[in-house]
């Protein structure tokens, strides 16, 4: 290399870095496809170090030393990059217009029929610890759900209701699994609650209608619980409450390997003999429950969970003779039996993720449940009917990104569910059973059309072995961004589910109960605060008839039952205007009527309130360490059946509104005590109202009449004192 | 041949140049930083880790710095979503910094909880985990690294900001700081790049023990 060919070279070489040529002054704007300015947007010449942000207006000027054509790249949080190349010295003001990145901010979320909690979920409507800081719930997934629209808890069952849905149409999931027994067995108008504790869960999806297609075998709503994740961290808890104690331990065996075994025992004997009950106990209620969570990361960021759980009770009171209709058992005149109830349960949820690549992930699924559930009358011929309940359900499904902006999702799942009655009495036995073997896939893709428009579609198809039926659900559903001004969101889908074993276990010639939504929302979030409505049409179909329940006889069961729901939500929760605090009021407006089970025409079924009005409150007091909170909830009256009046006029009459206000209290001792004591205190219905829920009816008196008794709660008041402690 | 050598030589220097720039570029943008008091300066900074990220894509530093700026800008923002659009960016940028070589072990880690912690900040009630999740790895850390300033305050400031009833611990956080005061006095640095915030934080934490 000569002198000359240096000189060539080394301006050359020196252009691209330190060049000693004059500066060139680049100046332009940035903005946004509809004009508006972007602030703080990077602007970078590639392959050097200069480069300027854009200030108010989205204006950027910097000098550089460099010559030629460059590239200019802009980057902007939230959007897409853009690249231009540009000659040097450049004279002219640059204009730039960034996209927005839609698939990075997902904004249009489909909301239609859903509340969603968790982690990872960006959600202010609801949130993992609303269950246990609502003053009503008493700690209960479904009790704090009900202060939800849409949701409606009949006092005497314990259970949800949803929308002019019975309760067995409302469907939980664990780890996307069906589960078999999500409340805890009882006897009829004696309140139920929920199986397993708000704290193994770490994600709440509460859908009133419209879902996914993922989830079968559900008419009315799903509420699909996701476990916790791995603990961080080797944790005792010891729980005492004033009807029992409590504990868990949590450990990190490793990086990659976790469990948490817990257990409760609750005796409900002490607090019978301290608060008075209006039911007779001769055994208050007993229960053992314990569950393990194993975790296991894999290799290529598997993960596998592994949920056990046990549950045990036993109980037995004076239980009204009226409510005991069973086949080939004489019933006396006296008003009340001894009746005593016994409950095994034990659930085995197991799955496992693997992703795939950048885009897939793989998901394995085995759930395994049996249930036991016996009731026993020892006056009437050592009368004992055993339920024997057995779920078994493998899933198998893949969620893909086929293109940027399209998921995908497919996958099968298999069940095979079984039911088995003995009734004894006197020494001989009868006994009614089933199996039914179910064949379900779906398929379902949700796009993000434009960054405004959301669209979800989806199919499922199901066939059942003992109906030897097949059915084809398709599911819709959309969002649409009004941007500042909130956004709107449809959903649609066909439902099936297959009848319950009150009815299967006489007769395998009945068809899937079929229901049809239509559901539209509206959704404003700022700053904290969200309103959303809701208004929604159902339509029901071949709901099972008959006329008598518990008749032998096979052909005194169809499906000519029919029914409609109707209604709007309204929902405002605010997290900002008050300090500290966080209220929601949530109304639910409900028309519904049908004509199934054994109703003479159309009409309401006795479960539900046309108005239900909650206003949950709870504000934090950092001076007290303390969180308090309160709860409001009316209803309406609900119909019930007057047998004295013309069976025309059945379920005409309504009971008394429902009104309760409820509290609680929780304290942070970890100050005074060194280690982390929380005391927590709770009281429902602080009005003393006398809630009646319905009536039922005996025998006649001496005018010939039918005696009413109201369906009351079992005492006026719930306390709860509980004292939580946690070791490291 | 000695036309290639004074190729190589020229090369050579061009990479040495180009290190030094480096260094250098880093080393003012530092200083911008620790002069930076408002929303408008952090993005400006932030901004200029990300060009010189961009130019030198072997550094861990500028990643590492980009990521914790946005960390920290989230914190100046109101609304709550335009806040986790700030983490995810700082996560998106911790991530980069992670995939690459040299990066500093325990100041990577006190990163990763520094986002946690903005994180659980945007929603106390629904994030409880995440301070869960921060706390294990601050733990970790200043037990590994007793002498990093910066795992003993990010650790004081999840003890602080942790309700009672699930390990909070007041007196411990400020203890965490005394420790952590004298711990930034002693500390050494790798290279005059090197993460050497959160004096001043302590400082104000400190206050509030008072």
């Amino acid at each position: 290399m000569n002198v000359k060919q240096l000189s060539i070279f080394l301006p050359l070489f020196l252009l691209n870095s330190v060049s000693i040529f004059c500066q060139n002054s680049i100046f332009g704007k940035v903005l946004e496809k509809n004009g508006a300015p972007v602030v703080g947007a990077n602007i970078i010449i590639k392959d050097s170090y200069d480069g300027a942000t854009t200030g108010i207006d989205g204006l950027f000027n910097f000098e550089t030393k460099l010559t030629g054509i460059q590239t200019l790249l802009i980057r902007y949080i939230g959007f897409k990059n853009e690249e231009i190349n540009i000659q040097l010295p450049i004279q002219d003001s640059i204009t730039v217009y960034l996209k927005d990145d839609q698939f990075l901010l997902n904004e249009v979320q489909i909301i239609a029929g859903s509340f969603e909690a968790g982690d990872k979920i960006k959600s202010v409507a609801f949130e993992p610890l609303d269950v246990a800081l609502t003053a009503s719930s008493s700690a209960d997934i479904y009790g704090a759900l009900a202060t939800l629209p849409g949701a409606q808890l009949a006092g005497e069952q314990g259970r949800l209701f949803i929308r002019g849905g019975e309760s067995y149409e409302a469907k939980t999931y664990i780890d996307g699994l069906q589960v078999q027994s999500p409340y805890t067995n009882t006897l009829n108008n004696i309140p139920a609650k929920g199986r397993f504790s708000p704290l193994l869960f770490s994600g709440t999806m509460f859908s009133t209608g419209g879902y996914s297609a993922e989830y079968g075998q559900a008419l009315s709503s799903a509420l699909i619980l996701s476990t916790n994740n791995m603990p961080s961290s080797n944790t005792v808890n010891l729980n005492l409450y004033s009807v029992g104690l409590g504990a868990s331990v949590s450990r990190e065996i490793n990086d990659n390997t976790g469990i948490i075994v817990s257990y409760d025992y609750s005796n409900m004997k002490p607090y019978y003999n301290i608060v008075k009950q209006t039911v007779d106990w001769t055994s208050p209620p007993k229960s053992h429950y314990g569950t393990i969570n194993y975790f296991k990361k894999t290799k290529k960021s598997g993960l596998f969970k592994s949920l056990l759980s046990y549950s045990h009770d036993y109980s037995a009171l004076y239980y009204p003779t009226s409510e005991i209709y069973y086949p080939y058992v004489e019933v006396d005149e006296d008003p009340y039996v001894e009746t005593k109830l016994k409950n095994y349960g034990i659930l085995s949820n197991n799955t496992y993720n693997l992703p795939i690549g950048e885009k897939n992930i793989l998901k394995f699924a085995l759930g395994l449940s049996y249930d036991k559930r016996t009731v026993g009358i020892p006056k009437y011929e050592r009368l004992c009917i055993a339920d024997n309940l057995f779920l078994g359900e493998f899933k198998l499904s893949n969620i893909t990104q086929i293109k940027e902006k399209i998921k995908l999702s497919y996958g099968i799942n298999i069940l095979y569910n079984s039911f088995k009655e003995d009734i004894e009495i006197d020494n001989t036995n009868v006994t009614f059973d089933y199996s039914n073997k179910s064949f379900a896939g779906f398929i379902e893709t949700e796009a993000y059309i434009t960054n405004q428009f959301t669209l979800r579609l989806g199919l499922r198809g199901e066939y059942s072995s003992l109906l030897d039926i097949a059915r084809v659900s398709p599911r819709l559903s959309c969002a649409y961004s009004l941007n500042k001004l909130g956004q709107v969101s449809f959903a649609y889908g066909l439902f099936f589910q297959d009848p319950e074993s009150d009815y299967l276990k006489f007769t395998h010639n009945l068809k899937p109960e079929m229901a049809n939504h239509f559901i539209f929302n509206y959704q404003f979030e700022k700053n904290k605060r969200v309103f959303r409505t809701e208004v929604y049409y159902k339509k029901y179909n071949d709901l099972i008839k008959y006329e008598t329940l518990n008749n032998l006889d096979p052909n005194s069961y169809n499906n000519t039952g029919k029914g409609f729901a109707k209604g709007f939500d309204l929902f405002y929760r605010d997290k900002r205007t008050i300090p500290n605090g966080d209220f929601w009021i949530s109304y639910s407006f409900l028309d519904t009527k049908r004509n199934y089970k054994n109703y003479p025409m159309m009409v309401t079924p006795k479960y539900f309130s046309k108005h239900a009005l909650s206003v949950v409150y709870k504000q934090w007091i950092p001076l007290l360490k303390s969180n308090i909170g309160l709860t409001y909830n009316f209803m309406s009256g609900r119909p019930y059946y007057n047998p004295n009046k013309n069976y025309e006029e059945y379920l005409s009459d309504k009971t008394r509104t429902y009104n309760d206000i409820s509290m609680n209290y929780a304290l942070d001792l970890s100050s005074f005590t060194k280690l982390p004591v929380t005391l927590y205190l709770s009281a429902t219905n602080l009005l003393g109202e006398k809630h009646i829920y319905g009536y039922t009816y005996s025998g006649k008196d001496s005018n010939g009449k039918y005696d009413l008794s109201p369906i009351n709660a079992m005492s006026k008041r719930f306390y709860t004192i509980a004292i939580l402690m946690s070791f490291k | 041949m000695k036309k290639s050598c004074i190729l190589l030589l020229l090369l050579l220097c061009k990479v040495f140049l180009n290190a030094q720039n480096y260094s250098e570029e880093m080393y003012k943008t530092i200083q911008s930083m620790n002069q930076a008091q408002n929303l408008e300066a952090f993005l400006k900074t932030a901004n200029r880790f990300e060009r010189i990220g961009l130019f030198n894509d072997k550094e861990w530093l500028p990643n590492y710095y980009t990521s914790y700026l946005y960390a920290k800008m989230s914190y100046l923002i109101k609304e709550d979503k335009e806040r986790d659009k700030y983490l995810d960016r700082a996560e998106d940028e911790y991530s980069k910094a992670k995939k690459k070589e040299n990066t500093d072990k325990p100041e990577m880690m006190i990163l990763s909880a520094y986002i946690m912690q903005a994180r659980f900040s945007v929603s106390y009630m629904s994030r409880l985990s995440m301070n869960k999740k921060s706390l294990e790895i601050l733990k970790d850390v200043t037990k590994k690294y007793p002498s990093n300033p910066r795992g003993l305050l990010l650790l004081g400031v999840s003890y602080y900001n942790m309700p009672g009833f699930i390990g909070g611990d007041k007196k411990k956080a400020c203890e965490l700081f005394v420790k952590a005061k004298e711990a930034f006095i002693s500390f050494e640095l790798a290279t005059k790049n090197h993460p050497n915030w959160g004096e001043e934080l302590n400082n104000v934490w400190l206050k509030k023990c008072k």
